[in-house]
């Protein structure tokens, strides 16, 4: 492509672009070091706000149930995502082809108080039907979390499959595998790095979701955002800053990790 | 027929885990506020309804949130288009990073990356704090608990979501196109407003959506860094739910709301397949 | 009308042109012809103006438009697959380039007429590209990079995405149309038949660099190295007079039945109008094309060829 003209306002405006979305999470991580209480006042380097972190048991266990719904939420979604990605890109046209894709992508578009409060009603009515979920914690979340994630992993996975000749599959049928057989030995491998990429995104997307978690949860249950939430609603806290950068590195870390998988197996 | 065993059980899946839910949103907004568990009775009443038609508490909400929404959709735009652009003509060894750090926050925490901003932009916040010590301004500006703040924050939060569709479809488009508009003469401003715009408005249209959707309905960013002069939609649906505990009327405006989006998503609807 | 000076083209480390000189008449129909690689889209691209060359000069007309940028020149492209614009019209593709000069509306909508009669679209003008066939969208890109009346047309593989047949009869089309225009049109190719049929003059292109410039009829009777005879047409390569060089004679100028030499018939290809027999001997693989009604000699049977001496060349390299 031709080299334009040399202009920098292109690049300018990217670079602001950048500052602008990174130097809030930057700043804020700085103030995680901060001797002082006083979340804007530099009052010297410190990492006491990570011990008190590491010691607020309330957080810890918070944590540990955000990660085990996101755990289980990930893989219920990028299973179910796997197989409406499948139907979508390589099925053709069946009878309700457009209420399953508009089904399916629903929970993506629409906004966060919408499925948080239909997953609740459809809870609360199940509850008083057939007695279940009555404590809505820990499998109501998740769940309510997978339907979520399914959108993002059958968006990814159906992405993936318009980049794998469907002659693959063909050539396993007619080697004489069966339709499953074929799905599980030739495209489901094939479709590795995408199922795992949208695990990670359904992970994610569950570990930081405060609207669905505060609609379904019940009063046992607190996930991580719904703590911070919650403390925030309070005020800056030097903790939080802490909690903040824990998590920001953390993720960094898994994305450069995910994009590096994707990048090297797209490659062969 | 083969294909019924992909397809059925997830179809299956979708109708009870999506349909249901939202059939029920429905079927409970025409249902009547009482004070058992669950709080409602089922029933065929429209008085949530009328209650929203007659309120201008929600009518306002409703107008608000497509308002800002929709200029805070216009910012993103005008920030994510260049940025989009500056992607797809750097050189191609840099793309790849430059990409992954228009995504990276939109996989870091949602919440925290709101709450770094109550941080710059409380009175006694960076911001203020920098403002001062240049003496730009006497007293602290009023920077938060407003709809500047709001404004600001769903750019940030959004922003990503306008760059990589944008990206997609800036980068698909073929080269030589920009370099007819040159052989015949149109010099880089007219062939960008006559050849690259027109031919990226999939893009702009995809990107407009995944801002304006998930903003009309935003919850945390006007309540942490709204103030009570302009309430939005989605707020006022959680205060609704969780300090009235009314269940019809949060369903009744969950309804609404469904029911406005679907004229953008419908127009998106018709667009791509009128292009495709 | 065109001359270029020492054009020099590199991609990082790579030569895409290393040191090009050419003169190009107006009125004529120059062909740049090689390999995929060779460099010949990199040299159009250059003279286009989409391209900035690492070194050397290019003057049009007698004026330096080496720093001119594309939306400056008076050259116009027909680029492969043609890059249509996709959301405009077929009048308003070839109108695009109208907007830019000093025309009033009508004149405009003239020229666009023009241009349509010129290509035989006349009543196409309201279609959108993708509603035309491959060879309404070429014939789309043509009328578009004439309308400008453009002192050079360059046109890069027009028609490589034509099929066979179409390819035959536009290569006729686009002879007739530069006669009737009278101004220079500069071609890239990799195919050699085509750039045989059309060309006044054929640059052949190796490496970066011209290899030879010369008449269709001068590049095949008369290559200047091995790699031209090669690329242009079917060639039996010899030993060179002693072992230095090669001795380079043509497959339709040998002769089968009788000659100092003799090879083993390896297999016949018949080819309608006429047909390639090959044959392993002393000096080599050796091809012999037929005409005419001449007796198959069987697979495995050992024959004599040769060929008059008129009909060699020597090839220093």
């Amino acid at each position: 492509m031709m080299r334009r003209p040399t202009s920098a306002t292109l690049p300018t405006v990217l670079a602001a672009g950048f500052a602008f979305l990174y130097l809030p999470i930057v700043i804020m991580a700085a103030f995680s070091f901060n001797e002082s209480r006083l979340v804007t006042v530099w009052g010297g380097f410190s990492t006491k706000w990570y011990g008190e972190l590491f010691g607020n048991v309330r957080m810890l266990e918070s944590a540990g149930l955000s990660f085990a719904v996101a755990t289980v939420s990930a893989t219920l979604a990028a299973g179910i995502g796997t197989l409406a990605g499948y139907v979508l890109g390589r099925l053709g046209r069946f009878p309700g082809r457009a209420l399953f894709a508009l089904l399916l992508l629903a929970p993506m578009v629409l906004p966060e108080v919408i499925l948080g409060l239909a997953m609740l009603m459809a809870f609360a009515t199940l509850d008083s039907l057939i007695g279940w979920p009555a404590e809505r914690g820990f499998l109501a979340i998740a769940f309510a979390h997978a339907c979520y994630g399914t959108a993002f992993v059958a968006v990814i996975v159906e992405a993936r499959l318009r980049g794998i000749d469907p002659a693959l599959e063909e050539a396993a049928r007619d080697l004489g595998a069966k339709p499953w057989r074929a799905f599980a030995r030739v495209t489901l491998p094939l479709l590795a790095p995408a199922v795992a990429a949208g695990w990670l995104l359904a992970f994610t997307l569950s570990l930081d979701d405060l609207v669905v978690a505060s609609f379904v949860s019940g009063p046992g249950a607190t996930t991580l955002p719904m703590l911070v939430y919650s403390s925030v609603r309070l005020g800056l806290s030097p903790q939080i800053n802490a909690l903040a950068t824990v998590m920001v590195v953390c993720i960094a870390c898994v994305a450069w990790a995910a994009s590096r998988i994707g990048t090297t197996r797209a490659k062969l | 027929m083969n294909r019924a065993i992909f397809i059925a059980p997830v179809f299956a899946w979708l109708l009870a885990a999506i349909a249901m839910p939202f059939a029920l949103i429905l079927a409970i907004s025409f249902g009547e506020a009482t004070q058992g568990a669950p709080p409602f009775d089922w029933g065929f009443s429209l008085a949530s309804y009328r209650l929203l038609l007659s309120d201008d508490l929600y009518l306002g909400a409703l107008a608000n949130a497509a308002r800002i929404a929709g200029t805070s959709t216009l910012i993103c735009l005008l920030v994510g288009y260049p940025m989009a652009l500056a992607i797809v003509r750097a050189r191609p060894q840099h793309r790849a990073l430059l990409l992954f750090l228009v995504m990276l926050p939109f996989w870091t925490s949602f919440l925290i990356r709101v709450y770094a901003w109550m941080g710059l932009l409380r009175p006694t916040g960076l911001v203020n704090a920098a403002l001062a010590e240049f003496g730009l301004v006497d007293a602290p500006l009023q920077l938060i608990a407003n709809e500047f703040a709001v404004h600001l924050g769903i750019v940030y939060a959004y922003l990503p979501f306008m760059v990589l569709p944008l990206y997609a479809t800036l980068e698909k488009l073929d080269a030589r196109l920009l370099e007819a508009a040159y052989d015949l003469g149109a010099e880089p401003r007219r062939a960008f407003w006559r050849v690259t715009f027109p031919l990226s408005l999939p893009g702009v249209a995809a990107g407009a959506l995944l801002v304006f959707i998930p903003a009309s309905g935003e919850f945390v960013i006007p309540d942490l860094l709204g103030g009570p002069d302009s309430p939005m939609i989605g707020r006022v649906l959680w205060f609704e739910f969780f300090q009235n505990r009314d269940w019809p009327m949060a369903c009744a405006l969950a309804t609404a709301l469904a029911a406005l989006l679907a004229v953008p998503l419908l127009l998106f609807d018709r667009l791509r397949s009128a292009t495709t | 009308m065109i001359r270029l000076e020492g054009i020099t083209k590199r991609y990082g480390t790579v030569s895409a042109v290393a040191g090009v000189d050419l003169e190009i008449a107006a009125g004529e129909i120059f062909c740049l012809l090689g390999p995929s690689g060779c460099g010949k889209t990199s040299l159009l691209r250059c003279i286009g103006g989409f391209e900035q060359p690492n070194g050397g000069r290019i003057w049009l007309d007698g004026v330096d438009v080496t720093a001119t940028p594309a939306w400056e020149r008076p050259v116009n492209t027909v680029f492969q697959n043609y890059a249509l614009f996709p959301h405009l019209t077929v009048a308003a593709n070839i109108g695009f380039g109208l907007e830019t000069l000093p025309m009033d509306k009508r004149a405009r909508a003239k020229r666009v007429e023009e241009m349509l009669e010129l290509v035989r679209l006349n009543g196409f003008s309201a279609r959108k590209p993708a509603e035309l066939s491959g060879g309404q969208r070429q014939r789309v890109a043509i009328a578009r990079a004439l309308a400008r009346h453009p002192k050079v047309l360059l046109l890069d593989e027009p028609l490589s995405a034509l099929d066979a047949k179409l390819r035959e009869e536009t290569r006729l089309e686009l002879v007739e149309l530069q006669a009737r225009l009278g101004i220079a049109f500069v071609f890239v190719t990799h195919d050699q038949d085509e750039a045989m049929a059309i060309s006044d003059r054929i640059g052949v292109m190796e490496a970066g660099r011209i290899a030879q410039i010369a008449t269709p009829i001068e590049l095949y009777e008369r290559p200047a190295t091995r790699f031209v005879a090669e690329f242009v047409g079917r060639i039996n390569l010899f030993a060179g007079p002693g072992g230095r060089g090669f001795t380079a004679v043509r497959p339709e100028r040998m002769t089968l039945g009788h000659g100092p030499h003799l090879g083993r018939v390896r297999e016949c290809a018949y080819l309608g109008e006429r047909r390639l027999v090959f044959l392993d001997s002393a000096l080599g693989r050796v091809i012999v094309s037929q005409v005419g009604q001449a007796p198959v000699p069987d697979n495995g049977i050992e024959v004599a060829f040769g060929w008059p001496p008129e009909a060699e060349r020597y090839l220093p390299q």
